[in-house]
């Protein structure tokens, strides 16, 4: 056991590598000047900078929370760059043929060259590096089916009038501590409008990278899906091994009119840090989704990665007959924390939602499910069941449940459970007198823990998340 | 213990009062500040617990600390008759001692009992020798180990868990200090090691309401439960008062290796009155612990156990019941810290709500590293009876050890359709029907009690409820048994 825990921690992070990418950088700090800075540099109208100035005056005033269940060293906010962007090489590209190679190969290596995506797997990819987004894929084919895919910085350019109509509507910029950080200095992001009875021909997604050193990411991604429409859509992030920590706030804001749906699923691979905990990514994300009546929003999460995870993408179920979904894999090694879960808030009238959490605990790591399932009293017939459970692998490691449910309405059913407990010995002596490696019994385990989640994902995403898990979980069997 | 032991940087000054609700400042200023001087001292420079503490986001510390500050104006009558005593807190086994406003009330209380007064003779015959049960004061005299203040009686003859100090006070710990500051006379139950003790029980701390039926009255009363090794006693313990005020109590309980003890808290104050109560309890190896808490009266109240698993194979069984109307506000909070191998808990909390009465729970169960073996399991179920009603849950679990067992349920809810449906299919009215519920709901917690006197605290809650829906369980039960000799 101790053997197989001391294999874990040897492995490699793999996409650990630093691409040698010309970087356009901002002086550290955190100031108004910073703000304008970012604001000029991508040519911003009047009312976008304010909005980013009244974020920053409010964040200035907050202080940093404290009761998630994850520790770290004071970060120091003007110790920090907030923008950096991979130099243009000449006019910006026009076309993908035209994106600097260097960045093209750095998605190669990640396994997502753009090119390959275009042709085969027919899904359409914005691709951001540091802050930045890059290379936007399948436009045209979108823009026939009237769907807007762009990166947020043209969307500011091209269609104000619906980011300015959308832009903080679900996470506004005083809505807490990171997501006012990040209203202030964010820097690029997605955003995607799909509009009223168009089915997405195709599956989005964001591919992620921080490359730059001591720069934090803070990207926004605003997803509309108009009355009717459907979209289905894909994150993936990555960063280089670093020893410093760097941080990620992002804001993630998805608006589901009536009759719509929208399913947004994560494949989050940041870098946890080394076997000692040094380096590694602060993942402190807001993602929330407001449902129309009858319309449907599904999270669907598999976080491996991150020195520390703290993020609850959260449904507030406003219309009648809304649905919710949270389905979440969190896996902690060594000594990542974790503490993630959910909010579902009832408001319309036989809104419904599904939580299945499961988490997996190794090494020294912390690993804990935080929710909240509030029932207004308006919601009549509102119903909500509630899963999550805990794999302890090894003795040091911590796996926490902190649900709250404040229900207001008496013809509420809500139902929660839990369980926490370790791979079962009858299990793995059941595998293992069938022949089967200890390390390939736990996997098998581990992936029929996680079953129920692995199946709400894409299927390219599936197969991804259960090669993630092998490669995060390498030696942990016990 | 004076306030010398105090760090100097501790400001006694007004300044440091800022943090401090007015209310407590009254009352500190309004009592004896010499009497308890490290509690006072610890109070100015600690205040009652934050609101916006976790422990303590869904007790309503504003209508408490608002009570509080009524507190000083009122005094209490310290007058009641037997026959009140009876109906208020019931008659549950041969002994029961009563305190009045935290002093003892060697009239009301009934001795029969105890083993000084052996030879009294009582139907059940007299406590065991060695047993003592009473007032600490008296006890301590008695055994010469008396002390300035309450806590030297308290540390000198049960040593220094029985005590709230400055270095036990933890910074939510306000109410038990403030308790501690009052210096009342706590109540004991003490049995050697070895003792069985057959028959319960019964302290009774009691409120008197005040004279002038719109003033409030304040009251901090403590009881001391030391069961020894091996040892084994029921105690019943209650709460209840005659006008509205404040009781603050404060229970500590230390359970010996292998010893036995069911403890059974019922809080039945006045419907005006405000109740917080923290009991902390210390489970040695191989104790065994049956706990229920019953809170029924008082409209806001706060009820909080802490269980410390801190022997190898420690059991804790637990379960509660608030069955509210009204606009009660009734806050339950449970730690149970599984410090220990081997050890196993179990949780069974349970409320009925109705009106625009709203019910709290937590359930922290904590798991320390190393404490391989365990058993958790914790279950809280809301039945929500009005359409204004609230419920908040809050069911947690924190292990850092990995061979363990935990799994936790909670659910909010109304009674359930299809069984609602079968009864009425069968016949039964829709009224009849949902108070068979209710009682089946509540019986699953009150049928385990004893003696059975106890399940009746319950019928005058049940009957508070939406008359047209709920009958009592006392008439469910006739009318089962009518129907089984009209069948017969």
């Amino acid at each position: 056991m101790v053997d197989t825990i001391d294999t874990l921690v040897e492995r490699e992070y793999a996409f650990g590598f630093h691409s040698d990418i010309d970087t356009e950088i901002a002086p550290k700090g955190l100031n108004e000047d910073t703000v304008r800075l970012i604001s000029a540099k991508k040519n911003e109208p009047e009312w976008m900078l304010e909005w980013r100035l009244g974020a920053l005056r409010h964040f200035l005033t907050l202080t940093e929370p404290t009761w998630p269940r994850v520790s770290y060293p004071p970060i120091d906010y003007q110790d920090m760059h907030y923008w950096a962007a991979p130099k243009p090489k000449g006019p910006s590209p026009t076309s993908l043929d035209e994106v600097d190679p260097e960045i093209r190969e750095t998605f190669d290596k990640l396994g997502i060259s753009l090119d390959e995506q275009k042709r085969l797997s027919g899904v359409a990819v914005d691709a951001i590096i540091d802050s930045v987004s890059v290379a936007t894929t399948f436009k045209a084919t979108l823009a026939e089916a009237g769907v807007i895919f762009c990166s947020f910085s043209e969307a500011v350019q091209d269609h104000p009038e619906l980011v300015q109509k959308y832009l903080g509507s679900v996470v506004g910029p005083r809505d807490n501590y990171f997501a006012a950080l990040n209203s202030a200095v964010f820097s690029d992001g997605s955003f995607c409008f799909v509009p009223a009875g168009v089915r997405c021909p195709m599956e989005l997604s964001t591919y992620f990278r921080i490359n730059a050193e001591n720069t934090g990411q803070f990207e926004r991604t605003l997803i509309v899906a108009e009355e009717g429409a459907s979209v289905s859509y894909l994150e993936g992030c990555t960063a280089p091994m670093r020893d410093e920590n760097q941080l990620h706030a992002a804001v993630v804001e998805l608006v589901a009119l009536d009759d719509s749906s929208i399913k947004y699923s994560t494949v989050q691979n940041w870098y946890p840090g080394d076997k000692n905990g040094k380096g590694g990514i602060y993942n402190f994300v807001t993602k929330r989704g407001r449902a129309g009546n009858r319309a449907k929003i599904s999270w669907t999460q598999v976080e491996t990665g991150s020195a520390i995870t703290w993020k609850y993408p959260s449904v507030i179920l406003q219309g009648d007959d809304s649905v919710g979904e949270f389905y979440s894999v969190a896996v902690t090694t060594n000594h990542q924390q974790a503490d993630t879960g959910t909010k579902m808030i009832h408001i319309g009238r036989n809104s419904r939602s599904t939580i299945v959490s499961k988490g997996v605990s190794a090494g020294v790591a912390q690993n804990s499910y935080r929710g909240l399932v509030k029932v207004l009293r308006s919601a009549e017939g509102a119903r909500n069941h509630t899963q999550c459970d805990s794999l302890l692998m090894g003795p040091d490691c911590g796996a926490h449940t902190f649900p709250y449910v404040e229900v207001r309405n008496d013809t509420a059913q809500i139902e929660h459970e839990a369980s926490t407990t370790k791979i079962g010995e009858d299990q793995l002596f059941y595998c293992r007198q069938r022949g089967l490696s200890e390390e390939d019994a736990t996997n098998m385990i581990v992936n029929g823990f996680c079953r129920e989640v692995f199946d709400e994902l894409p299927m390219e995403y599936a197969v991804e998340a259960q090669a993630l898990m092998r490669l995060t979980l390498e030696g942990a069997v016990g | 213990m004076s306030s010398d032991t105090v760090a100097p940087e501790v400001p006694t000054g007004s300044e440091e009062g800022q943090g401090v609700p007015a209310a407590l400042e009254a009352l500190l200023a309004a009592g004896d500040r010499s009497a308890g001087a490290w509690a006072t001292e610890w109070l100015a420079h600690n205040g009652l617990p934050d609101p916006t503490a976790e422990m303590w986001r869904y007790t309503p510390l504003d209508s408490i600390v608002a009570e509080l500050g009524r507190t000083t104006t009122g005094d209490p009558t310290g007058e009641v008759e037997m026959a009140d005593l009876d109906r208020l807190a019931g008659r549950h086994g041969s002994t029961r001692i009563v305190f009045v406003d935290g002093r003892y009330s060697s009239q009301l209380s009934d001795e029969t009992g105890r083993s000084d007064s052996a030879g009294a003779g009582s139907a059940t015959g007299p406590l065991p020798p060695g047993v003592r049960v009473g007032p600490l004061g008296a006890i301590a005299s008695a055994e010469g180990a008396g002390g300035e203040t309450t806590s030297d009686a308290a540390t000198a003859l049960l040593g220094t868990w029985a005590a709230t100090t400055a270095e036990s006070a933890g910074a939510d710990d306000g109410f038990s200090v403030l308790n501690a500051a009052a210096r009342n006379e706590a109540a004991v139950v003490s049995v050697p090691a070895g003792v069985a003790v057959g028959s319960p029980v019964h302290i009774v701390h009691l409120r008197t309401g005040s004279a002038e039926p719109s003033a409030a009255t304040l009251s901090q009363p403590a009881t001391i439960l030391d069961i020894g090794a091996g040892a084994s006693a029921q105690v019943i313990e209650s709460h209840v008062s005659t006008g509205p005020g404040v009781t603050n109590a404060v229970t500590r309980v230390r359970v010996g290796p292998d010893a036995h003890l069911t403890h059974v808290r019922v809080q039945d104050e006045h419907a005006e009155a405000v109740h917080v109560g923290e009991t902390v309890i210390d489970l040695q190896r191989g104790a065994h612990l049956e706990s229920a808490s019953l809170s029924i009266g008082a409209q806001v109240a706060r009820n909080g156990l802490s269980v410390g698993l801190n022997g190898e194979s420690a059991v804790a069984k637990l379960s509660g019941l608030s069955i509210l109307s009204g606009s009660q506000r009734h806050d339950t909070v449970l730690s149970i810290d599984h410090d220990s191998t081997d050890c196993r808990s179990e949780q069974d909390f349970r409320s009925v709500v109705d009106d625009r009465a709203r019910s709290s729970f937590c359930g922290h169960v904590r798991v320390a590293h190393g404490a391989d073996g365990t058993d958790a399991s914790q279950s809280n179920r809301n039945l929500l009876l009005s359409r204004t009603a609230q419920v908040d849950t809050r069911p947690w679990l924190e292990i850092l050890a990995d061979d363990v067992k935990c799994n936790h349920g909670a659910t909010v809810g109304q009674l359930d359709d299809e069984a609602l449906f079968y009864l009425r299919s069968r016949g039964v009215p829709v009224a009849r029907a949902t108070s068979m519920l209710v009682a089946a709901f509540v019986a699953e917690i009150t049928e385990r009690l004893e003696p059975e006197s106890l399940r009746h605290a319950f019928d005058d809650a049940i009957r508070r409820l939406d008359p047209d829906v709920v009958l009592t369980t006392a008439a469910v039960r006739s009318d089962a048994a009518d129907t089984e000799e009209a069948g017969s």
